[in-house]
């Protein structure tokens, strides 16, 4: 009856335990071979509990490093867009709005200046802005733009016209274009920083991401680990078991060969 | 572990093969723990570089950014105290020169402080990844052989039982018959 028992307790699945009260009866067995099988199987669960809760914890750890992977992968991508948008943003501010304003500031100053090749200047932006106005309209560029253009190339005109007695005009344009140059150029640079900074937060995220994979991927080894001992304990059960169920068959076997000697000789 | 006793020199020899496998999968679960560690080393190593990789970049963004702004400025300060139409001279002329000097010198600055460092912390950083898979192609490579050798040792138990067991029906058979 204890090998029965210990059978069924050692054939379900390695996580199962067989009962304590059936291990005592067992272990107090008169049958060495009994009492073995059932010190093995007391000794393998004391091995695969922990077995078990080796995998357990290393299931949770793996959730949680996983939802931290995918947090870390997420924030790496937004400062990524940032860093982009911030990246973009300075070089229009520091490239493109920063000569405008340098080319518009020294126009101004040659105007202002009254220089012989003024009015060539002005009638050069005044068709440069109404060329690019309608070019733009046409392109699909935003009516609004094309309008301000359009109208910007109008007043530069209507002023070149008279630019003798609008000195102090492009003097102040002059100033206020190279003010501008460097604001945007500023404006430029601190953009720049920005992308940088964001830069680096993506690089940490990613980083922070590549952490949370190797503690993934340490956790499935130790889990691993856990469910070997655990194989390996169901293997050692079978196999004492199998021997066990050997032992049994030849004891019989034994006793029939005897019997069977008995009643020749008789 | 494999203590079998039998007088049959194939038990015999079965016996020694067991204790020799057991040996194997010892020193490759040794092996495979010693991997994971060197693997685990090198993950932090690089994560570490990366995190060297990140703070350099945002260095070289804060020279950089610090040197164009500062740049701009004095060439905004000196283009501003120079006469409409008239050469920059004197503090202007210096103001604007030296601060376009530096609006030049703030990417290669930026580079310098901070884009080099970061590509070498980057460059470590993939060494160091390049390690964690070697690391880990040892680890793979332990546990294969170690899933081997305990298949082996599940064949040899199997054939050694079922000699013994050959051997005890004999036994039996020879004395019924006698």
């Amino acid at each position: 009856m204890a090998t029965e028992a210990l059978s069924n307790g050692t054939t379900r699945a390695p996580d199962a335990v067989v009962g304590d009260e059936t291990l005592v009866d067992a272990l107090a067995s008169t049958d060495p071979a009994i009492a073995l099988l059932a010190l093995q199987t007391a000794s393998n669960q004391a091995r695969t509990a922990d077995a078990r809760e080796g995998v357990e914890e290393q299931t949770r750890l793996i959730e949680e490093l996983r939802e931290q992977m995918k947090s870390a992968m997420k924030r790496a991508e937004e400062a990524q867009e940032s860093s982009g948008f911030w990246g973009d943003l300075g070089n229009v501010l520091g490239g493109d709005v920063a000569s405008i304003c340098g080319v518009i500031a020294t126009a101004a100053a040659i105007v202002a200046s009254g220089g012989a090749a003024a009015p060539m200047v002005l009638a050069l932006v005044t068709a440069g802005m109404s060329v690019t106005a309608d070019v733009g309209g046409r392109l699909g560029l935003d009516p609004k733009i094309c309008m301000g253009l359009a109208g910007a190339g109008a007043l530069v005109g209507v002023l070149g016209g008279n630019f003798r007695s609008a000195t102090g005009f492009w003097s102040t344009l002059a100033r206020v274009g190279n003010a501008s140059q460097g604001v945007a150029a500023a404006g430029g640079s601190g953009a720049t920083l920005v992308a940088g900074q964001y830069q680096g937060d993506a690089l940490d995220a990613r980083a922070d991401a590549k952490h949370a994979e190797g503690q993934e991927a340490d956790a499935w080894m130790r889990m691993q680990l856990a469910l070997d001992i655990l194989q390996d304990a169901a293997r050692d059960l079978d196999r004492a078991e199998r021997t066990v169920s050997n032992i049994e068959s030849d004891k019989s076997a034994g006793h029939s060969a005897i019997i069977a000697h008995m009643g020749g000789a008789s | 572990m494999n203590d079998i006793g039998s007088s049959d020199p194939m038990v015999q020899l079965a016996a020694l093969m067991l204790e020799a496998d057991e040996l194997r999968a010892k020193t490759d679960e040794d092996e495979l723990r010693a991997a994971q560690r060197a693997r685990m080393q090198a993950l932090d190593a690089e994560v570490h570089a990366l995190h060297e990789a990140a703070h350099q970049t945002r260095v070289g963004a804060v020279v950089g950014g610090i040197a164009a702004a500062a740049g701009g400025a004095a060439a905004a300060l000196g283009s501003g105290l120079t006469p409409v139409g008239k050469q920059p001279t004197g503090d202007a002329g210096v103001l604007l020169k030296s601060g376009e000097a530096l609006e030049q010198l703030a990417g290669p600055l930026g580079r310098l402080f901070g884009d080099a460092p970061s590509l070498d912390a980057q460059a470590d950083a993939k060494q160091a990844e390049q390690q964690a898979a070697d690391a880990g192609t040892r680890r793979d490579l332990a546990q294969q052989h170690h899933d081997r050798v305990r298949s082996e040792q599940d064949r040899t138990i199997a054939t050694t039982e079922s000699i013994i067991e050959s051997e005890a029906q004999g036994n039996w058979a020879l004395i019924a018959n006698v």
